[in-house]
């Protein structure tokens, strides 16, 4: 369990981070620059916030106020480095064991070794230095040289950034299989929402220093609370609507003349909101079935772009022929795609589901 | 042919080495300082650093003479309290040598500081104290820096002339350095005295630089 409230002024910048994170995996998911590696160092002791505090499994590390101060080594706090920072003066087995601490028996400390070398498979680089491994065997002895030391919190800075991309999808999973085993709060850093998503049960959304929203994966993703959520996790459509009484004494959203419903979510009051969906939730409907359908909207495409393995469509409402103003943007695989005989001018219909439809509050 | 005495050689290499371990104690905190350190006065403390490089080295001596002479408050108290004098002593003419070496140690020593990744000093201060880091990963990052720096302190030391001149003299068998022995001898129209002092000089640093050259193959 960590706690931590921090703040941190630099030059031109304040980083308020605010964050509770239990033992699972979470993710600071951010820009560059937003605060992301500041609030790991600021955790890890590496930086001094300016005021706050700082709380590991209920132990206080940092209290300005309280003038607490732990320094690192006294944290039990482990940092995995975004270019892994290994000793390059010492093999990999000198890495691993640099950490443990000075009073463990020699039979002890070469267990532990061992153990380590054995859990990440880098039994038969014991002896090398860190410039004769690969990135993947580089990630792993700065992962097993965090883990020996037993830490309390394993802070993780952008684990795959320096890797390939052909094998990061690999060596994503076989982190989480190690890491299935280390029982204690992850927090990962990444400005990738994807491999938040893969990696974490907890996302935070970090920008110019804040933290934005904290939530299960699927809300942060699905519902963000703010418009700039919305924007940092390619929600892409953020429609303006007016939100009026209907004739049951429940909420409509009008937008472009339409009246759409959404659920389990009511507005403040009437007047004008902001709503998202993202591209992958608005739904393509064959237009003798779009009766059957809610919030059903008929539109025409007016640009697309092909990704490979789907379609980004630009959809403009009604009879919209401009490729430059559309409405929303839509995602479609390849197969549906030919299906459906899609084309830029093709008039379709779509339906944006009302439990996908979400409202966002202003931001502050 | 008389007989040239060794004393010159074995003061000079004395002086030499012992202004290389004073530069390596003095300089080593000051480059650290400078490679890490971000406080008022840092541009300040950097010329400081290097100004006994530029300044004509009669003027360094001056300087140090108003400063640790007899009568200068900073040389009687030292006389005074740890008594150590530095006119005319051979303890003057290693406090002359260490001056002369002090920047090219320090600029030397500072860029293998600033070489070094901080994360990797980061990443061993997770695990341990900062000194004993300091001791574990950035001296034998800096390794090679600080043998850099040692080489040319004392080849700067070995030929220290000017300032030795100023505070220390050249009495012979007391503060006369090989350097200041050969100007002695060429002063004294004794070209073979000259000759031998300087093969001497020549043979004595190129087998210090072989030694050093043995001991820095490195290993990753």
């Amino acid at each position: 369990m960590l706690e931590l409230v921090v703040d941190r002024r630099l030059k031109g910048f304040r980083l308020q981070s605010q964050l509770t994170v239990g033992d699972e995996i979470a993710a600071l998911c951010g820009p560059s620059g937003a605060g992301k590696s500041l609030t790991l160092l600021a955790i890890a002791g590496l930086i001094r916030p300016t005021s706050g505090t700082i709380r590991i499994n209920g132990r206080t590390v940092f209290d300005s106020e309280a003038r607490i101060d732990l320094p690192p080594h006294r944290r039990r706090v482990g940092l995995v480095f975004q270019e892994y920072a290994l000793f390059p003066h010492k093999t990999v087995t000198g890495n691993l064991s640099y950490g443990l601490p000075r009073g463990t028996r020699g039979g002890e400390a070469a267990g532990r070794v061992e153990e380590t070398l054995h859990l990440l498979r880098l039994e038969a680089v014991a002896n090398h230095y860190p410039h004769q491994l690969s990135g993947g065997q580089r990630q792993r002895v700065a992962l097993g040289r965090a883990l020996i030391v037993r830490p309390e919190v394993l802070l993780l800075d952008e684990p795959f950034s320096a890797l390939d991309l052909g094998v990061r999808e690999t060596l994503r999973q076989e982190l989480l299989e190690v890491l299935a085993d280390y029982h204690g709060t992850i927090l990962l850093v990444t400005h990738n929402l994807q491999e938040a998503y893969l990696m974490a049960s907890t996302i935070a959304i970090i920008d110019a220093g804040k933290i934005l929203q904290v939530g299960s994966r699927e809300e942060v993703l699905h519902r963000p609370r703010t418009r700039r959520v919305a924007e940092h996790t390619a929600a892409k459509n953020i429609l303006r609507g007016v939100a009026v009484r209907d004739a049951s004494g429940g909420w409509d959203i009008v937008w472009r003349g339409h009246h759409l419903r959404v659920d389990g979510q009511v507005p403040v009051g009437p007047g004008e909101v902001e709503l998202c969906i993202r591209p992958e939730d608005i739904r393509l409907v064959w237009p003798e079935k779009a009766a059957a359908r809610a919030n059903v909207l008929r539109g025409r495409i007016v640009r697309e772009l092909e990704r490979g393995l789907d379609y980004v469509l630009y959809v403009g409402i009604g009879d919209g022929s401009d490729p430059k103003k559309y409405d929303l943007e839509i995602q479609v695989p390849d197969h549906l795609h030919h299906l459906m005989a899609l084309h830029v001018g093709k008039e379709i219909f779509l339906s944006l589901p009302p439990d996908r439809l979400h409202l966002l509050a202003p931001d502050e | 042919m008389a007989s040239i005495s060794l004393s010159p050689l074995l003061l000079s290499l004395k002086v030499a080495s012992l202004a290389t371990v004073m530069a390596l104690l003095l300089g080593t905190p000051i480059a650290l300082l400078l490679a890490r350190g971000r406080f008022p006065g840092r541009a300040v403390l950097e010329s400081l650093v290097v100004i006994p490089l530029i300044l004509p080295p009669t003027v360094t001596g001056y300087y140090l003479l108003l400063l640790v002479g007899r009568r200068a408050p900073l040389g009687r108290f030292l006389e005074e309290t740890f008594d150590i004098a530095f006119i005319f002593t051979w303890q003057g003419a290693v406090l002359a040598s260490t001056i002369a070496a002090l920047p090219l140690f320090i600029k030397a020593v500072q860029g293998a500081f600033e070489g070094i990744d901080r994360r990797i000093e980061d990443a061993g201060r997770t695990f341990k104290p900062a000194l004993i880091v300091f001791a574990t990963i950035t001296l034998p990052l800096a390794w090679r820096g600080l043998l850099a720096g040692a080489i040319l302190a004392l080849a700067r030391a070995m030929g220290e002339f000017g300032i030795t001149l100023m505070i220390a003299g050249s009495i012979p068998g007391r503060t006369q350095t090989l350097a200041l022995a050969i100007y002695d001898a060429v002063q004294a129209n004794q070209p073979q005295e000259a000759n031998a002092l300087a093969i001497l000089a020549t043979a004595s640093v190129l087998m210090i630089l072989v030694l050093v050259g043995r001991m820095t193959r490195v290993r990753y």
